[in-house]
């Protein structure tokens, strides 16, 4: 079995009246890439504050590595590399002597460090900006010298709070490749975001949170199987009378159906052949229809379910 | 030492905008050195003066002789226009004509419209000649009163006109060479532009490392706030000390002077004081405002402190209420132990080691107040309110 690398146990945070975290536990092992699912305000960015200590919490405990985090596990600290939402170099360094001081904050031998510098340009492909100053940076290689700048000291723990806000797509691509490599060369990862196809794409493991609780835990297959939706079908159609929609709803599996004047959501349970039925149903009503989609579930259906709402729509 | 490093880097890049500054200075302080150092070689204006005497009489001569002691008189031009040419291209400053008739009506007791000037530069120069004359008129119609004579009353009114005022230039009791006189005036613009320098580019490299982002990162290190506070510290002194010794060895180079005796006492002010100026950008950073605050608070600092203390305007020119506000601000103390050392008031050494003592003090308090604001802001909470 392998060893827990991060343990949280029943954590409780509050501003003022307001509870961010309520009985947060968690448990992370070794060579996992765990993702912190949840909208803006969920509790996210202050657990992963908490876990570095760089903020209080009124209940709880926090374990890394097996022992106990606080102010000063300086030992401890120096194993983790932390890669926060907005990106945080310094723009009057070059990209070079951005991740060499942030480097030079975990390693200290020079030589190693300028060894550990070149490693993470390499990584990050920006070998040709190595002297840029960030300000001539595009967003996406700016993120990369952010990351870089997190993993140049080779940490055993990387954390990354929502590190492709405001990045494009081909950006994005790069560093959730980076990080799956990362943690193929034995780091553990906790990654947060609120993109749940980012998570559901490289996590081994999910949390969802929700109002600083979890909600749900498990890989993405066991949080799916959570739910009752199995699949979802639209159908663009224009025109759709009550018995119509009624014969859909009776239709084995079908557990919901939704129409909104212009597309029908149905919304399956199990079964086979669900799709075929329902426009076997259409056809026989002699009613026209344009597109027509079958999804499986996702994590917004898993966390849809459970809290009530969908991710996207949360908001602060 | 690898914050050291950084913000050392940072502080280069910001030295750009401190040049600017050093360069004025020293161009100003070669001015105004060079302006102090003329000051004891004062000279009566003259003006260039044209009297046309066309009464010929005891009085008319009188005027004239008057109106000519301390100016360079020009005999009579040909005609009206070459005047109005000399005026033009001032090789004429003043032109005054007696026509005739003038005694008579002077001993009259008119005063009005007696004589015909003219000049087109309206000067200091110029109304002092128009003061003349009408203490001229003045003088005549006092003595006509007393003694009834107009020759007489003539004769008088030149002998009193001509009792000048004696005008002589006190020199300072010497207590060190005129070179070391102007490394004085070096030294007491010196606080404005230590201030400027200082201020301009600590701050904002202190701010850039203070950034929430940066910072966060760097308390996520394993890095101890001690050894990473140290090493701001240590930077920003050593990055002062470089300034003050660029302006101490400026200084003795510019004015040719070695520093010797009680010099060595205005250097070690001057190191006291930029450690103060140092200490202040440390205390402003710690609240992080942006660079266009720390500009003006820059502006603020040095040009209120530098007015107040005495730096721009002599201490002896400063009334007592801005003097009592003045000794609550570091400038002040700096100022008086360059008036001590410059003999502008009486040299007492204890006193101008408590002056330093002040100066040091300031700094320490500052230091003291800036850790404290920098442990509020940045120090980790502890691990949990209640277990």
């Amino acid at each position: 079995m392998k060893p827990t690398v991060v343990k949280i146990d029943n954590l409780v945070k509050r501003y003022g009246e307001l509870v961010a975290l309520d009985h947060f536990s968690l448990e992370i092992k070794e060579g996992e890439i765990f993702g912190l699912l949840g909208p803006n305000g969920s509790g996210k960015t202050t657990t992963i504050n908490c876990l570095l200590s760089l903020l209080s919490y009124d209940k709880g405990d926090i374990e890394v590595f097996g022992k106990e985090m606080t102010p000063v596990s300086y030992d401890t600290k120096s194993q983790i590399g932390v890669i926060m939402q907005n990106v945080a170099v310094i723009d009057e360094l070059t990209v070079r002597e951005n991740i060499d001081y942030f480097c030079g904050l975990y390693v200290l031998d020079k030589a190693k460090r300028k060894e550990c510098v070149d490693e993470a340009i390499k990584f990050v492909g920006l070998e040709e900006f190595e002297n840029f100053r960030p300000k001539k940076l595009s967003g996406g290689l700016l993120r990369r010298l952010n990351i870089a700048c997190g993993i140049a000291h080779k940490p055993k723990l990387i954390i990354l709070d929502e590190p492709t806000v405001a990045v494009d797509p081909q950006s994005r691509n790069r560093i959730l490749e980076g990080i799956q490599e990362l943690n193929r060369n034995g780091a553990t990862v906790i990654y947060t975001s609120h993109y749940m196809e980012e998570v559901e794409q490289i996590c081994t493991r999910i949390a969802i949170m929700d109002k600083g609780r979890k909600v749900a835990e498990g890989t993405k297959d066991e949080l799916k199987s959570m739910i009752r939706n199995t699949e979802s079908i639209t159908i663009e159609i224009l025109e759709l009378p009550e018995d119509v929609r009624a014969k859909i709803a009776s239709q084995p599996h079908v557990y919901e159906t939704e129409y909104d004047g212009n597309k029908l959501t149905v919304r399956c349970s199990g079964g086979r052949h669900n799709l075929i039925r329902i426009l076997g149903v259409l056809q026989e009503a002699e009613l026209g229809f344009g597109r027509v989609y079958s999804e499986l579930p996702t994590l917004n259906d898993v966390f849809l379910e459970i809290t009530g709402k969908a991710l996207r729509d949360s908001k602060e | 030492m690898q914050v050291s490093k950084a913000f050392l880097k940072i502080l280069k890049s910001k030295f750009p905008s401190a040049v600017i500054y050093i360069v004025l200075f020293f161009l100003v302080g070669m001015m105004m050195t060079r302006t102090e150092a003329t000051e004891s070689a004062w000279e009566k204006t003259q003006l260039k003066l044209v009297v046309e005497d066309l009464d010929d009489t005891a009085e008319s001569r009188a005027l004239a002789e008057i109106l000519g002691k301390g100016n360079k008189v020009i005999p009579p031009l040909a005609s009206e226009d070459d005047l109005t040419d000399a005026l033009y291209y001032t090789t004429v400053d003043y032109a005054v004509t007696i026509p005739a008739g003038f005694a008579e009506r002077l001993a009259a007791g008119e005063t009005d419209g007696l004589l015909e000037t003219r000049h087109i530069h309206e000067s200091y120069a110029t109304a002092n000649m128009k003061m003349l004359i009408d203490k001229f008129v003045t003088t005549y119609g006092a003595y006509m009163e007393l003694t009834g004579s107009s020759q007489k009353s003539a004769t008088q009114a030149v002998r009193t006109l001509s009792d000048e005022t004696n005008v002589v230039m006190l020199q300072k009791e010497e207590s060190t060479k005129s070179s070391s006189d102007l490394l004085l005036i070096f030294f007491r613009y010196m606080p404005y532009i230590l201030l400027c320098v200082i201020l301009n580019m600590l701050c904002p490299a202190l701010i850039v490392m203070s950034k929430k982002d940066i910072r966060f990162r760097t308390d996520c290190s394993g890095i101890r706030p001690s050894s990473y506070t140290m090493q701001i510290f240590t930077s920003s002194a050593l990055y002062v000390g470089a300034i003050w010794l660029i302006f101490v060895i400026a200084g003795s180079a510019l004015n040719g002077v070695m520093y010797t005796g009680k010099l060595w006492l205005v250097v070690l002010n001057s190191l006291v004081f930029s450690l103060f100026s140092g200490v202040l950008a440390l205390f402003i950073a710690e609240f992080a405002p942006s660079e266009t605050v720390v500009n003006l608070m820059t502006q603020l600092c040095a040009l209120g402190m530098c007015f107040l203390c005495g730096v721009f305007v002599d201490q002896a020119l400063l009334g007592s209420g801005v003097l009592g506000v003045a000794q609550f601000l570091p400038a002040y103390w700096y100022v008086r132990v360059i008036r001590m050392v410059n003999g502008d008031i009486p040299f007492n050494a204890g006193e101008a080691a408590l002056a330093i003592g002040i100066q040091a003090g300031f700094v320490v308090v500052l230091i003291l107040l800036s850790v404290l604001v920098r442990r509020a802001h940045y120090s980790s909470a502890p691990r949990k309110r209640m277990a």
